[in-house]
């Protein structure tokens, strides 16, 4: 306990998981986006709309999250010269929300389409009989009751996302918790399982109230049929 | 299984006849969104199928572009880049020995998260409280933390026990382990969770103990049930292997980054990479997804990947939102549904209210057909849980109408 309290003291640990949940933020918010963007591709009358996000799906979602990352620094920055800002650190900042949107977004439209699935047909046929367009009854019948229905996958994601935002090491941001810890433990090898317990734990308290709202607002939200 | 079991299961599930890689009949074609256009419509599509294409070849021309000019730099497209990263050499000497080390780990790691799981999916299923308690606690800490802490913490942990040499590969491993282990616990107690009473209760009546029941009669068949959802989880941990790279294990990504730094084509070497994974992990999660219809006949549990509640502990709703999802086939083009089409009941520890809740939740209790169906009390599902009862305890609960619900 001493231990820990000697490590926070020394260390600004809050201000590394701030940094993690503003790249879980940022991302969620682009990978939402675009995750609506292409489950409605996919839901679409378009042949070509539809292949293309089935490919862009497809290959995110069994790519690891670890080579994106990568590609993002070596990549996209180092050889194609992808630049956001010209200082380094914002610049891997943005890589790298960059990098975690694209994979997520694959996750969140896997979700909402298995959110499709809870609403009925009858509700489609519905919007068609009163002469609704595709955007009409994807936009008001169909998206609105599917991301009621997909709260609990959509929760995972977000989970998924908060941990993954680790990985963002690996695309030089070093200012988050994983970077964080290892330049603790190098400093404090004695300490180790101490520091370790730190960030576990942190991760615990910020991941069950996401657990327990998501639970909460499936129940909550879900359609009564 | 008798044929009135058969039919509540999924008729596309059952199906034993239907090719492992043959693509499902129900596709979007079916669309009701958008199912049998008119002339103009047809027309308007052709048209939105036109410039969308235009649209995506742009995109992918534009990608090109910038590959052939990136500003203040060389051409990415030029083969002399591009063949260091395709040499046989580079086959030889980087990704073959590190698509061997990835999958070394991959294979240790899922066997580890196999056992892992299967001891602390039981553990979570015992009557014992502090058995009970104890798991869920390290299945919960071990879901949450994310796997690179882990592997990190355990890098350092070895290479300070001495372990210099294995330190990184060992660290991934039992990462791996803990993180998947604790998902397969989940998926085992799911599994267990859906399998019809009468299969406890039959081992009970010959005189099996609740851990001899669990061991020789529940878990296997749960596992059978959730093979795929395994599978989906081996592409999860060869996907997660490649995290070692940032704690210098040298798996795919490590050599494919070492041999882009010789020639300075990462870029290059990544994209080879990236199809090399692409491909192993499509492949599984095609399998998974078609595995389904040929193990039902295995099982009387349910064969389908269920959602995770986002915390295990509140699993007993989660089901609530597999049994909402679960109740037709694939509206709109829909996904594959992820959920159980029929949900028995349980005999996990999820019982008491929740097993009727979904009469409540998913289905107006007030609405006076309601009524007509549930021919159980309405104490017994408002009761709350309270915790595992042996099957042969339940007082005066009947089995909800299986069928449509």
């Amino acid at each position: 306990m001493n231990e820990m309290m000697t490590l926070l003291s020394n260390y600004n640990v809050p201000a590394a998981f701030w940094v993690n949940i503003q790249l879980t933020l940022w991302s969620a918010l682009f990978s939402l986006i675009l995750g609506v963007i292409l489950v409605m591709m996919r839901i679409s009358p378009v042949g070509s709309l539809r292949g293309f996000a089935t490919a862009f799906v497809e290959f995110f979602k069994n790519m690891p999250l670890t080579i994106i990352m990568v590609f993002m620094l070596l990549g996209a920055f180092v050889q194609l010269r992808f630049q956001f800002s010209s200082s380094f650190s914002t610049n891997f900042y943005w890589l790298a929300i960059t990098g975690l949107s694209l994979y997520t977004s694959a996750f969140v439209c896997e979700s909402l389409r298995s959110g499709i699935n809870t609403v009925p047909l009858g509700q489609a046929e519905a919007a068609r009989s009163l002469g609704l367009s595709f955007f009409q009854s994807a936009g008001l019948i169909i998206l609105p009751q599917a991301f009621r229905g997909s709260v609990a996958p959509l929760g995972n994601t977000l989970i998924a996302l908060l941990k993954n935002s680790t990985v963002a090491a690996a695309a030089s941001v070093a200012t988050e918790t994983s970077s964080l810890m290892k330049t603790m433990i190098e400093y404090n090898a004695s300490m180790i399982v101490a520091v370790f317990l730190i960030f576990a734990i942190g991760y615990v308290i910020l991941i069950i109230p996401i657990g327990l709202l998501t639970t909460w607002l499936s129940n909550t939200l879900a359609v009564r049929r | 299984m008798t044929s009135a079991q058969a039919e509540t299961m999924d008729s596309a599930a059952v199906s034993p006849r239907r090719g492992l890689f043959r693509r499902h009949a129900k596709s979007v074609e079916q669309n009701v969104l958008f199912d049998e256009p008119g002339p103009r419509a047809r027309r308007r599509t052709a048209v939105f199928n036109a410039v969308g294409a235009v649209v995506i070849i742009a995109f992918v021309v534009w990608i090109l572009y910038r590959f052939a000019n990136p500003p203040q730099g060389e051409n990415q497209l030029s083969w002399e880049l591009w063949k260091p990263a395709l040499s046989a050499d580079a086959w030889v000497y980087f990704y073959l020995p590190g698509l061997l080390s990835t999958l070394e780990a991959s294979v240790l790691a899922i066997i580890g998260s196999l056992v892992f799981g299967v001891i602390f999916g039981i553990g979570r299923l015992l009557p014992v409280r502090a058995i009970r308690w104890i798991s869920s606690a390290i299945v919960e800490f071990c879901r949450a933390v994310p796997v690179l802490l882990f592997m990190i913490f355990f890098w350092r942990l070895f290479a300070g026990m001495g372990l210099n040499d294995s330190a990184a590969f060992w660290a991934v491993v039992l990462s791996l382990v803990l993180y998947n282990g604790s998902v397969v616990a989940e998926l085992v107690r799911s599994g267990v969770g859906n399998l019809p009473r009468g299969q406890r209760e039959a081992a009970t009546a010959l005189g099996m103990s609740p851990l001899q029941s669990l061991v020789s009669i529940e878990v296997p068949q749960a596992l059978i049930a959730m093979l795929p959802a395994m599978i989906t989880q081996l592409v999860v941990v060869l996907k997660d292997t490649a995290l070692g790279s940032i704690i210098t294990y040298t798996d795919l990504l490590q050599e494919s980054r070492r041999l882009g730094s010789a020639h300075f084509n990462t870029l290059q070497t990544l994209c080879v990479t990236a199809v090399i994974y692409f491909i192993i992990c499509y492949i599984l999660s095609v399998v998974a997804e078609r595995l389904p219809g040929h193990l039902q006949h295995h099982t009387i549990g349910v064969v389908r990947e269920p959602v995770q509640a986002p915390i295990a502990i509140l699993d007993p709703s989660n089901v609530l939102a597999q049994e909402r999802a679960s109740e037709r086939e694939l509206p709109q083009g829909g996904a594959e549904p992820l959920f159980p089409d029929h949900y028995h009941g349980s005999n996990a520890v999820v019982t008491d209210a929740w097993r009727y809740a979904h009469m409540e939740h998913g289905h107006d209790p007030q609405h006076p057909d309601e009524h007509l169906k549930t021919n159980f009390p309405e104490s017994v599902y408002r009761k709350r849980a309270t915790g595992y009862r042996e099957s042969g305890e339940d007082d005066g609960e009947q089995k909800p109408p299986s069928g449509s619900k």
